[in-house]
Order: C-alpha cells, then sequence, then structure tokens
C-alpha cells in the first residue's frame, strides 16, 4: 500500500511537470500564431492593390511562411480574399490555402475582387500540444487601392 | 491468569529497525528532493511567462513606432541600439499652436493635405519648429530595454533572463528602409546546457512595415 502510494506521487510529479511543459509550449503555439497572423496581414497590407487582386502574386506569397518560426511552418494559413463591401457573384471569394507541407492551394476563385476596397480575411489553424485541442487565431481587414500613408 | 510469555513482550531486532530507518531515510530523501525539483520547475515556468509577456510587450512597443516612422536605423556594436524617427503627431510645447494654446500640450495635430502631382500629401509637421521626435532602443546591463523619445526614458522590459531584441531593417527599392524584422529572445533561468539552443527556442518574430514609405 505505502509502496503503491509513494509510486502514485512520483509518477503524479512527472506528469504535473511534463503538463507544465506542455502548457509552455501551448502559449508558444498561440503567441507564434497571433505573430504570424499580424506579420501576413502586414504583407499583404502593404502590398500594391493590383498585385494583391492578381491570383497568382497571393499564391506565390504564401509560398513563403509568415515569419521564420518552427511553429508557423506547422500551421494551416489560409487567406481569403473578396471585393468589399459587396462580393462578387456567383463566386465572392478567393481562398488560398497553405499546408502544413508548405504548398499552396488555389480553393476558390472570386468572380471579381473589384477595383477600389477588397476583404481580406487570415486565419491559422493548429493541434494544440496541450490536450491536442484545435485552435486558430483569425484577422480581417479592410484594404483600399491608392497610395496607402 | 495468563502468563506473559517472552514472543508476546518482544519488539523489533535492531537488524529490522536499521532497515526500517534506512527505508524510511531514502523515501524522505526523495519526497524533499522532488518537492525542492517540483518548486524551481514552477519557478522556472513562472518566470518563463514573465519574460515571456515581456517579449510581446517589446514587439508591440517596437511595432507602433515603427509603423509611424520615416525611418529606422540600427546598430549592432556594442549592442543594438534603435533609432526611429517619427513625425511629430502631436503637439509639443513651443510648437505655435502651443503657444496659442498650452491646452494642445500632447493632443494630436490635424494634418495638413497639399496636392501634389503625384496624388495628395499629408503632412503632419508643425508650422515652424521641430518636425521629428526620435526614439531610442537600447539594451542596459544585459537586463533592460529602455525606449528613449523626448529625453523621457521608459524602461520597457526588465529581466534577469537576458532578454535581447534583434532588428534588421530591410531595403527593397526604396532608399531607406521599408519594413523590419524583429525577433526578441531570452535565455531562460532552467537551462540543460545548450544556451544557444535554449535561447533560440524562445525566439518571437514581427514585421513591420513603415506606413510612410507604403505604396499605391
Amino acid at each position: 500500500m505505502a509502496a503503491t502510494l509513494i509510486g502514485v506521487f512520483f509518477v503524479s510529479i512527472f506528469e504535473l511537470n511534463a503538463v507544465c511543459l506542455r502548457y509552455i509550449e501551448s502559449s508558444k503555439e498561440a503567441v507564434a500564431a497571433i505573430a504570424a497572423v499580424q506579420d501576413r496581414s502586414e504583407v499583404l497590407r502593404n502590398s500594391a492593390f493590383s498585385d494583391l487582386t492578381t491570383s497568382s502574386y497571393v499564391q506565390g506569397l504564401l509560398a513563403n511562411p509568415a515569419n521564420a518560426s518552427d511553429y508557423t511552418q506547422r500551421m494551416t494559413e489560409i487567406v481569403q480574399l473578396s471585393a468589399y463591401p459587396t462580393p462578387s457573384t456567383p463566386n465572392g471569394v478567393t481562398q488560398f490555402t497553405r499546408h502544413t507541407d508548405g504548398t499552396v492551394s488555389q480553393d476558390s476563385t472570386a468572380t471579381d475582387l473589384g477595383t477600389t476596397l477588397v476583404k481580406v480575411s487570415i486565419s491559422q489553424s493548429w493541434t494544440a500540444v496541450l490536450g491536442a485541442r484545435s485552435r486558430s487565431e483569425s484577422t480581417t481587414l479592410i484594404i483600399a487601392n491608392g497610395t496607402k500613408k | 491468569m495468563k502468563r506473559i510469555t517472552r514472543a508476546e513482550q518482544s519488539g523489533f531486532t535492531l537488524a529490522e529497525t536499521l532497515i526500517a530507518t534506512g527505508i524510511s531515510t531514502v523515501i524522505l530523501a526523495a519526497l524533499i528532493t522532488a518537492s525542492i525539483a517540483m518548486q524551481k520547475s514552477l519557478n522556472a515556468v513562472d518566470n518563463y511567462f514573465a519574460t515571456h509577456m515581456q517579449q510581446v510587450r517589446i514587439i508591440d512597443y517596437l511595432n507602433r513606432d515603427v509603423k509611424r516612422a520615416f525611418s529606422v536605423v540600427s546598430t549592432t556594436t556594442p549592442q543594438q541600439t534603435i533609432t526611429i524617427t517619427v513625425p511629430n503627431y502631436l503637439i509639443q510645447a513651443g510648437d505655435p499652436e502651443a503657444i496659442a494654446n498650452p491646452q494642445l500640450v500632447n493632443t494630436p495635430r490635424d494634418p495638413t493635405i497639399t496636392n501634389t502631382a503625384t496624388g495628395p500629401q499629408v503632412n503632419y509637421s508643425p508650422p515652424a519648429g521641430a518636425s521629428t521626435t526620435t526614439v531610442v532602443y537600447s539594451i542596459v546591463n544585459n537586463t533592460s530595454i529602455q525606449r528613449t523619445e523626448n529625453g523621457v526614458v521608459t524602461i520597457i522590459a526588465s529581466s534577469t533572463d537576458q532578454l535581447l531584441p534583434t532588428m534588421t531593417d530591410t531595403e527593397l527599392d526604396l532608399s531607406n528602409t521599408e519594413f523590419t524584422k524583429t525577433t526578441v529572445t531570452f535565455l531562460p533561468i532552467f537551462t540543460s546546457g545548450n544556451s544557444a539552443a535554449e535561447r533560440s527556442g524562445t525566439t518571437v518574430f514581427a514585421t513591420s512595415y513603415l506606413r510612410n514609405k507604403r505604396r499605391g
């Protein structure tokens, strides 16, 4: 009985320590996701409007991860673009997915992204180390044509 | 009357006592060692998160200043110092607006918009006086990172974990820095010997574009 109790005690200690380490790792993943979304939005926001509305340009941009973090490269990134405020019909959204292996696929193509304003949604999703939960971080921004200062 | 025998009166032998004491000592030593290790581990986790939050704060400060900057210059010797020149968005004491109305000090200035051949230009400079402010980030004694703006010093991060921000100015087709890439690392207090790997494992990344350099 005593031996069992002691065994349980030590196993608990090691597990608690392991949970702490996984907690740190999960926190780092979350911060990396926030940074990745911000970094990607900075690059897209800075692009010329004509580039932003050109599928091949955005697809080429997504070939590189948002930043050099190892965590970012293990995330699935989805970028959606649509004309703002009224998406085009019949297809309103151009969507790209950057997979964890680094390949980029174009999932859909908007009929028209317009010439004045475009809505950009960026999402990073991953499976957290702590509890293997599905996590995602996303943002949406409106980017205007013209000299942006 | 029952007669008490020697067997019923007997206790533990010396050997039994010594063995029991030895086992107890080993178990107690293990418990104490485990408790100390746990305490150290919790302390390390607490410290890690505290420094991690400071990393985020440094990135936040730097990004805010870079985004509103005209230019960014960084030096790497002896330690990195980052000098950021920003327009005087706020009315300062001594500016014509402040002389006319002292209550306007530290309030945002209404920009002037001028139509030029290449499009409208927005100007935040005061009608007269200093048109820019210099913000300097520097590392102090390897333990803290300070931000100086107009002589006002703000300690934005302070830790014994050797926080180290590194910024790279990147030039594309413009003559000055167009965007910056920043990493902030620290050395956790709880390392397993390979400090370089331990430090790189804490890296937080950021990219920031200078809004005043952006194209159409």
